[in-house]
């Protein structure tokens, strides 16, 4: 039998099956739910106390011998944020917080995390009103945030006036890459990936010149980084530990400072093959394994700064923010070569901190766009604080962050079509997860 | 809290098809309808989850496989088709084509069966099986093809000289 033929007799006799079926109104299928529900809670009511009966006994007799009560069994799945389809074996085993409900490293649900999920920081530390942490007060936690809205917080860092920040969230889920804030805001004092499941944090120095971007998809295993020192600007990539791993792409550019703040951005696309990094007003695409692909077409193109890649827009457009004098648009980018198209309106740029760091979509209609203008205190005047903007027919319309000081927020993720913000709730005070 | 609105749209829009599938799987008309029931109802504990998440169908389809193969639930879905027997269900239109390729997917492995059924009926991609059903993609496509090789054994064996059991169901 041909495989065609094959495809359509099945689908034709399970169509007739399908047809004829008579299954029992919606409603008597919630209730036979309802009933399994009610019969599970009773049920998990005498399992514990089966447990407790049977437990206690054992307990005791390992007291008794002077040993240790045995270690209780955990099953940890490794995290599969490439999975966006859910799949049974994971669901019924493992579940998330409640919404809003608060929880520890150890009850995040791995073989859920993914699609949905989002890693944040925020803190009740005390800025200074030029946005520097000071001395003592405050702590900051790293936390992932579930698609229903529950908390888990990863770690806590104690106010020392140089705290961590999130710079990265590793494709397979399990590792952050943070740097360690100094004076300077471009230039962090030493970097660290953290091990999400523990807590764990390793360090190392970048070299002179290199700024670390972000992780290699699909597994995170490399570090993506661009080196701006003595005339040349590459691509790079390094191991977790710090150590160079390749140069992916090597360009001269003259006379140019030792590092590359806002205007270098590197990321991987999702299947680890390619990777788009913008340099020199040029933004490229390169082989993962090394080498030059295409120089993307984008508008102004060879001046300075350059098309900054945010994010993958979708499988092959990137997201990209494209500064002009004084000006700032956001564009999507083909990777395939194809000419770029506008994605938002220009807006002005009133200092070099004044950015636009990303969009988000809900419901396939309504975008986001999410500008900064520095980590200090919103003001009354001049450029300061998040804001959170509507792209509507080519314009942008701030939008109210509710229980926030001044509207001072940013889209951090989306949970149940609505955005995850992170919100500036005091000045100088702290930041909320709403 | 769960939204019964959007539960009982999925179920209206899936069920038939769900169920369908279900039946090619299992070969087993009444025992189809019933755990796929069970798999909504089971659907309807966590829908305020399940819901949020792209592919609730497949989710039920897959618990539903699970009920299917599980003996005790044989053992009682096999009480319930007794018991339902003689209900006043509709008669579907199926070929003798469709009766033999089912009568056939029985003899078969059941990984095989399953992996043969999401590929050409449900038209699930290989990795997208992997995904549903927890195996590799190299074994999804060593099932698809021995599974596909054992079907045509079976169809041959079956066109050659029908057994009393396709003969009765052909009747």
């Amino acid at each position: 039998m041909r495989e065609d033929d094959l495809e359509r007799i099945l689908q034709q006799g399970s169509a007739a099956i399908a047809e004829a079926a008579r299954p029992k109104p919606p409603e008597v299928i919630r209730a036979r739910g309802n009933q399994r529900r009610r019969r599970k809670a009773a049920g998990t009511v005498l399992l514990a106390l089966a447990i407790a009966a049977a437990g206690g006994g054992a307990y005791a007799g390992v007291r008794s011998g002077g040993g240790q009560p045995p270690a209780p069994v955990t099953h940890v799945k490794h995290p599969s944020p490439h999975v966006h389809k859910i799949t049974a074996s994971a669901a019924p085993y493992e579940t998330m917080l409640p919404a809003g409900k608060a929880g520890s490293r150890a009850a995040i649900p791995w073989a859920l995390v993914g699609l949905g999920w989002s890693l944040t920081d925020y803190s009740t530390g005390r800025p200074n009103a030029g946005g520097q942490w000071q001395q003592g007060g405050g702590q900051l936690t790293l936390a992932l945030v579930d698609p229903d809205g529950g908390r888990y917080d990863i770690y806590q860092q104690a106010n020392t006036g140089h705290p961590w920040a999130l710079l990265a969230w590793s494709p397979d889920g399990r590792r952050a890459l943070l740097g360690e804030v100094g004076t300077d805001p471009e230039q962090y004092l030493k970097y660290g990936v953290i091990t999400l499941s523990t807590g764990s944090i390793s360090t190392f120095a970048a070299p002179a010149g290199v700024t670390p971007e972000g992780f290699t998809r699909p597994d995170g295993t490399s570090i993506l980084a661009v080196r701006q020192a003595g005339g040349t600007v590459a691509l790079q990539r390094y191991t977790l530990a710090g150590a160079l791993e390749a140069t992916l792409a090597s360009h001269a550019v003259g006379s140019t400072p030792s590092g590359c703040g806002l205007a270098c951005g590197a990321i991987s696309s999702d299947d680890g093959t390619t990777d788009i990094w913008s340099y020199d007003g040029h933004l490229e695409l390169v082989n993962n394994a090394g080498g030059v692909i295409r120089d993307l077409p984008v508008p102004a193109a060879g001046a300075n700064p350059s098309c900054t890649p945010l994010t993958w827009w979708d499988g092959q457009t990137v997201l990209a923010r494209c500064p002009a004098p004084n000006q700032q648009q956001l564009w999507l980018v083909p990777a395939g070569g194809a000419a770029p198209t506008a994605f938002g309106p220009p807006v002005p740029s009133a200092s070099d901190y004044s950015v636009q760091t990303g969009a988000w979509q809900l419901g396939g209609a309504a975008i986001y766009v999410n500008e900064s203008a520095g980590s200090g205190c919103p003001q009354a005047t001049g450029p300061s604080g998040s804001g959170i903007f509507q792209l509507t027919r080519g314009s942008l319309t701030g939008i109210p962050v509710p229980r926030s000081r001044g509207n001072d927020g940013a889209a951090v993720g989306v949970i149940n079509e609505q955005l995850l913000v992170l919100a500036r709730t005091g000045c100088p005070d702290s930041t909320s997860l709403l | 809290m769960r939204d019964s609105q959007t539960f009982d749209e999925f179920y209206a829009g899936t069920v038939h098809r769900v169920i369908g599938q279900l039946h090619a799987m299992t070969g087993d008309r009444a025992g189809a309808e019933d755990v796929v029931q069970e798999a909504y109802a089971r659907a309807w504990q966590r829908w305020d989850r399940l819901s949020g998440y792209g592919e609730p169908e497949a989710w039920v389809r897959t618990v539903a496989y699970r009920i299917s193969v599980s003996s005790w639930r044989k053992t009682v879905n096999r009480g319930i088709a007794h018991r339902r027997h003689g209900a006043g269900t509709a008669v579907p239109a199926i070929s003798a084509d469709y009766v033999a390729v089912v009568a056939a997917l029985r003899k078969i492995g059941e990984s095989q069966r399953r992996a043969v059924v999401l590929h050409y009926l449900v038209g699930l991609s290989v990795s997208e099986i992997a995904r549903e059903t927890g195996a590799s993609q190299s074994a999804v496509k060593a099932r698809l093809l021995r599974g596909r090789q054992a079907l045509s054994g079976h169809l041959s064996e079956a066109a050659t000289g029908p057994g009393p059991e396709e003969a009765t169901s052909r009747a």
